[in-house]
């Protein structure tokens, strides 16, 4: 078995895993609701050439620096590219278009309460059901890879990109539908719904629940298990609560400085949120990796040198630059892969102490990718790791 | 072993399922006189109508009142800035292709609704997607967050033949 082949078993970050069943429940509801979001789309495109291409321009100027940041925030351990993808298709295709179709609890509060409660209504059923289906996603994603799931940040990362698929979808249908569609109404609709909100959106909401999903699907740590509820019960009330705040009667935009400036500060509160769950989310990270890291088990592989640069996401990206220079991109990206295994090692250690062969199996993986590397010449000159 | 992998995702489709069609099966028996068309949209159709769904562009949402081959179709969008002006422009030109091809608008105009509301008016021409020419007007308002447009269409020369009907449909309108 070769190294790559022993990685690709140990660590499958794929989302192609049929042996699943979360696997197909992700696959057939997304299926579903993209079918009804191609559609809209599609609708949508024939309303102005210009203007639709305008709309996507303008949303990818702000979704990928987006994506980049949420991607990059995950300190030790970045997601799956595959996975993450999934993630986003299931908020621009899967969630977008199954809350199209869910339209009609709206229409019931009214039926059932008046027309005097639509407008409320409106501000509490459309983020249940927007964050209830978004949510749904992170869910299976975390039941076809509980492998990818080992905290907050892991979540944090795949419901900010479910949110952020989301909210790209949703602002291209108002754009089109809601302001006109023409070049000039795709503008006023960035300025309302992007420059003035989009930091506030759906990101943020789905990174919340994330969170919560993350801490719920890690394996069991310190805290004892009603804590991790609670956490998780905050973070998820929070999303909800912020997304109703949001579509709030009376806070919503009507045109003008006055109603950009509300619309920015009325999100203030939510992104201070955020930031605080980030650096505890970060904080833990940092706390269950220096234990790990401390094991002899851990030690024994990973030396105390290359320990201090894995603790230091700066320094990683230094010491595999340097290689770089030094030995090529092959060893760069060697050192890359050591330092993820190596962080893969320490997580196993941390999660499953007691299962012996998948901690000798992972430090076999480190070992082969420790002696490949110093296969290259140049590599091993001033150490693998550093 | 199998058992807890298929439990939780098929809880979780459950729920999905549950939140995108649930309300179908219960909106139903709250059908009868007054009919939410749309969040914060409600109307009373007059006798001798039906409503049938409205094949509407997310997001908008409404339904449709049918008397033979004439229809008023009554649209309610959320989440929108402006004005009565803007809402019916919105709809024109993302919903009106749906079921009116060629259309050709005359001058808008200003109307006051039996509620007080101030809309807007724009006659149209155009054809039905089986080609028969049809005549329609669209009425447009605002409401907190949103717009509200009455679509009324009908075959060429008989719109006056419903107008009795549209004013008590749009008479009966309760938009929050």
């Amino acid at each position: 078995v070769s190294t790559v082949q022993l990685a690709r078993r140990l660590h499958p970050r794929s989302f192609l895993r049929p042996e699943e069943p979360a696997f197909w429940a992700f696959s057939i509801l997304l299926a579903i609701g993209a079918a009804s979001t191609i559609g809209t789309l599609a609708e949508l495109s024939q309303v102005s050439r210009s203007g639709w291409i305008l709309a996507w321009a303008l949303l990818s100027l702000y979704a990928v620096p987006v994506a980049i940041v949420v991607y990059r925030l995950d300190l030790y351990e970045r997601e799956p590219v595959p996975l993450a993808i999934a993630a986003l298709a299931w908020g621009a295709l899967g969630a977008t278009g199954l809350s199209i179709r869910a339209a009609g609890w709206g229409e019931l509060l009214t039926a059932a309460l008046g027309p005097g409660a639509a407008t409320w209504g409106s501000a509490v059923v459309t983020p249940v059901t927007e964050e209830l289906l978004k949510a749904a996603g992170i869910v299976l994603l975390a039941m076809l890879a509980r492998d990818e799931f080992h905290d907050m940040m892991d979540g944090f990362v795949y419901g900010a990109f479910v949110g952020l698929g989301f909210a790209i979808v949703e602002d291209v249908v108002y754009f089109m539908a809601v302001f006109g569609g023409t070049p000039a109404g795709v503008l006023e609709g960035f300025g309302i719904r992007v420059l003035a909100s989009g930091l506030y959106g759906h990101v943020l909401y789905s990174a919340l629940i994330g969170m919560a999903v993350g801490l719920l699907a890690a394996e069991p740590d310190d805290d004892p298990p009603s804590r991790r509820w609670t956490i998780a019960a905050g973070l998820v009330g929070a999303a909800f609560l912020g997304h109703i705040v949001w579509n709030l009667p009376g806070l919503t935009p009507a045109g003008g400085v006055a109603s950009l400036l509300l619309l920015a500060i009325k999100g203030v509160p939510l992104l201070v949120f955020v930031v605080v769950a980030v650096r505890m989310a970060h904080r833990r990270e940092r706390r269950w990796l220096d234990r790990a890291l401390a094991t002899p088990v851990v030690a024994e592989i990973v030396e105390a040198r290359e320990a201090a640069v894995l603790r230091d996401p700066a320094a990683r990206r230094r010491s595999v630059a340097a290689m770089r220079r030094r030995a090529g991109r092959t060893a760069a990206s060697l050192l890359r892969r050591l330092q993820r295994e190596q962080v893969n090692l320490a997580m196993i250690v941390n999660e499953a102490p007691g299962d012996t062969a998948a901690i000798a199996a992972q430090a076999g993986l480190c070992r082969s990718l420790r002696l490949a590397l110093g296969a290259i010449p140049g590599a091993a000159a001033r150490g693998s790791a550093s | 072993m199998r058992a807890p992998k298929l439990l939780g995702p098929l809880i979780v489709t459950a729920v999905v399922v549950a939140v995108t069609w649930g309300s179908g099966p219960l909106a139903r028996p709250l059908e009868a006189g007054s009919i939410a068309v749309a969040p914060g949209v409600a109307v009373t159709p007059p006798d001798g109508w039906g409503v049938a769904a409205a094949d509407l562009v997310a997001p908008w949402q409404g339904a449709r009142l049918l008397r033979g081959p004439a229809s008023v179709t009554v649209a309610s969008v959320d989440g929108m800035a402006g004005s009565s002006a803007d809402v019916l422009d919105a709809y024109a030109r993302t919903q009106l292709s749906s079921h009116v091809d060629g259309a050709v608008a005359g001058d808008a105009g200003t109307v006051t609704l039996p509620s007080g509301r101030q809309a807007l008016t724009l006659g149209y021409v155009g054809r039905a997607p089986d080609g028969t020419p049809i005549e329609g007007l669209l009425i447009a308002t605002i409401r907190p967050g949103g717009g509200v447009v009455f679509d009324v269409a009908t075959p060429h020369g008989s719109l006056v033949d419903i107008a009795d009907d549209v004013r008590a449909i749009i008479g009966s309108a309760a938009i929050a």
